[in-house]
């Protein structure tokens, strides 16, 4: 009961110092802020609820990231189930942000899943590679990779509009 | 190349970054214990098609799927239960309402709503007017709760307030309110009587709310419950045609906890005829809304000049029935009763203006108060001399920046000492005038 004590106490923690990076990550996910911010209560709400099922064998900050983002991708599931999900991109750039920074947002929108979310977590959440690669269950190694494919198709965006 | 792609990212993500935070790990803690996913609950919530529906129905079919009590609908809001975890998001314009209220409070009184929190509750169809026949419309309520343990609350083109998280000063009658936060109409020219009332009530021991007449006869009025972060009821309560008179008017609201016992009642105090409010005219031919006691027939214009916009800057003054004073400038009006004169502080001034320049600072002062002299940042003084009490100054464009405000007023009495002083807050947002709004996020725009 102790340790279960003091693992809440940890992830109060971690919810208070950290709030704004998972609002960050789970509003790129979804697309609207309310929603990242009921990902983010869920994903924390979960980790309460099944705390047991941490072993302790990462950082905590990763395992509650797994399940956040996991939180954000099942909302977003369940809207593409009842087609209620707007393009991303268009959700993104039309909530009163300037032209640059929807297009930055557009142009993450139009990555592959995993390198949409790898690049969350790296600039949103400001996670490094080994953070990343347990947040998202794959090995360091696919994280360098992700994001170096990520950045070359960002790249080629930012070069064609800056031309 | 991965480098500079990598720094050239990480600046344009900053200026991407979410300025608002609504943590609440309160809410956390309550999902926990809950453990319904609720981002999938909400999402059947916003279909589409579930809106198409009457609004009725929808309600009812939320509660049912709730498998809360539902119970006979009387009219306005039905008595039911409200998950608000569960209500669909309140839309980008509803929070930007929420945001601005935040910074267009007074200084002290910002009641800390969160915005992106904001939900949909429930809709209803009444008049809000009540006055020429009856010409209801559709009104939404949106509830947001705020920081610290309170909340606030919008009904569209109604009413809104504020649950506030500081407990105020008790006042008696405060401590008689108890768990009621009510608000009540009349219609313009103060009818004297309650014409429609609303606002909300906190949970806790309270079962029922009930509404008290003149005539001795009572009724119940339904209330929509809302659960956690909010735990409140609200309510809506058009009073009927039936009890639009004096002799039969909403006289009190009352909470009743399960044993019928009142733990909380707020009044309607009869309005007096000789208070209500009436249009009269001004002897220059203005038609102005006073109290009927103000006698506007004997007004005088002991102020008046023009201002850097090019409009006319005016004080009236004159006598109220019954003792004391009515005053009228441009920005408002009221009557001092001799009894309330006498518990005034020394001085009391006021600006206003700041989004329909000019900015004008309106003050009373006691009889003791020779001169007013206005202190601002930069050094500068300017000495006003009230006129039966009154006195009326432009804070011109010259005094709108930071650094030249107005920091202080000063009371001097006639030997020129300082008797008292109105501390100004010179950099509250939004009370002075400017060029260019900055922006406060969830579209708010406010004058630094």
């Amino acid at each position: 009961m102790a340790r279960k004590g003091s693992l809440t106490r940890e992830l109060e923690i971690v919810y208070r110092l950290r709030y704004q990076r998972f609002l960050r990550v789970a509003t790129a996910i979804l697309g609207d802020e309310s929603s990242g911010h009921d990902a983010v209560q869920d994903g924390f709400a979960q980790a309460l609820r099944e705390q047991q099922s941490y072993r302790g064998l990462g950082p905590l900050d990763a395992w509650v990231w797994r399940l956040v983002v996991n939180a954000a991708l099942a909302a977003r599931r369940h809207r593409v189930v009842r087609g209620e999900t707007p393009e991303e991109a268009e959700i993104l750039g039309s909530n009163g942000q300037s032209g640059d920074e929807s297009g930055v947002r557009a142009w993450i929108a139009a990555l592959p899943e995993r390198q949409r979310l790898a690049v969350y977590l790296r600039y949103y959440a400001d996670l490094d590679y080994r953070s990343i690669a347990q947040a998202l269950d794959v090995e360091i190694g696919t994280v360098s990779a992700t994001l170096s494919s990520a950045h070359q198709a960002l790249r080629r965006s930012i070069e064609e509009v800056e031309r | 190349m991965t480098e500079t792609i990598d720094q050239l990212l990480q600046v344009r993500f900053d200026a991407v970054a979410n300025h608002v935070d609504d943590h609440d790990w309160d809410e956390v803690l309550t999902r926990s214990r809950s453990g319904a996913s609720l981002v999938s609950t909400r999402s059947t919530a916003r279909r589409p098609r579930r809106w198409r529906i009457s609004t009725r129905v929808a309600l009812v079919a939320t509660a049912v799927a709730l498998a809360a009590v539902v119970t006979a609908v009387a009219f306005g809001l039905p008595r039911t239960f409200i998950n608000f975890l569960s209500s669909p998001p309140a839309p980008a314009h509803v929070k930007n309402w929420f945001a601005a209220e935040n910074v267009e409070a007074p200084p002290g009184m910002n009641p800390k709503a969160i915005p992106g929190r904001a939900r949909k509750i429930a809709s209803a169809t009444f008049d809000v007017n009540h006055l020429h026949g009856n010409h209801p419309t559709v009104h939404t309520l949106y509830v947001a709760p705020s920081k610290g343990g309170g909340f606030c609350y919008l009904w569209t083109n109604a009413d809104a307030g504020c649950l506030p998280t500081k407990a105020p000063s008790k006042t008696r009658a405060m401590r008689a309110m108890g768990p009621l936060g009510i608000s009540w109409f009349s219609n313009h020219y103060g009818a004297g009587y309650p014409l429609f009332v609303d606002g909300w009530v906190r949970s806790g021991a309270t079962k029922t709310v009930q509404a008290h007449f003149a005539d001795g006869t009572t009724a119940t009025i339904p209330v929509t419950w809302v659960s956690a972060p909010v735990n409140a009821g609200f309510l809506i309560y058009p009073v009927s045609s039936a009890h639009r008179t004096r002799a039969s008017a909403l006289t009190s609201v009352a909470a009743l906890d399960a044993n019928g016992n009142v733990i909380g009642r707020q009044h309607f105090p009869l309005t007096k005829p000789l208070d209500q409010n009436v249009t009269q005219t001004l002897p220059d031919g203005t038609k102005v809304s006073l109290e009927r006691r103000a006698q506007a027939a004997r007004a005088r214009k002991i102020i008046s000049f023009r201002t850097t916009t090019g409009s006319q800057a005016y004080v009236w003054v004159m006598p109220r029935t019954g003792g004391g004073d009515c005053y009228i400038f441009n920005r408002g009006f009221g009557c001092l009763e001799p009894r309330f004169t006498a518990q005034m502080p020394t001085l009391g001034g006021v600006l206003s203006g700041s989004t329909n320049p000019p900015l004008l600072f309106f003050v009373q002062a006691k009889p003791d108060v020779a001169a007013v002299e206005l202190r601002y940042q930069n050094g500068e003084r300017e000495r006003l001399t009230p006129i039966d009490g009154f006195a009326l100054s432009e804070i011109t464009p010259a005094h709108y920046k930071r650094g030249t405000r107005l920091a202080e007023a000063v009371a001097l009495n006639r030997e020129g000492r300082a008797i008292y002083t109105q501390h100004e807050q010179p950099d509250t947002v939004g009370v002075y005038p400017c060029q260019t709004p900055k922006s406060l996020g969830h579209g708010v725009k406010a004058c630094p």
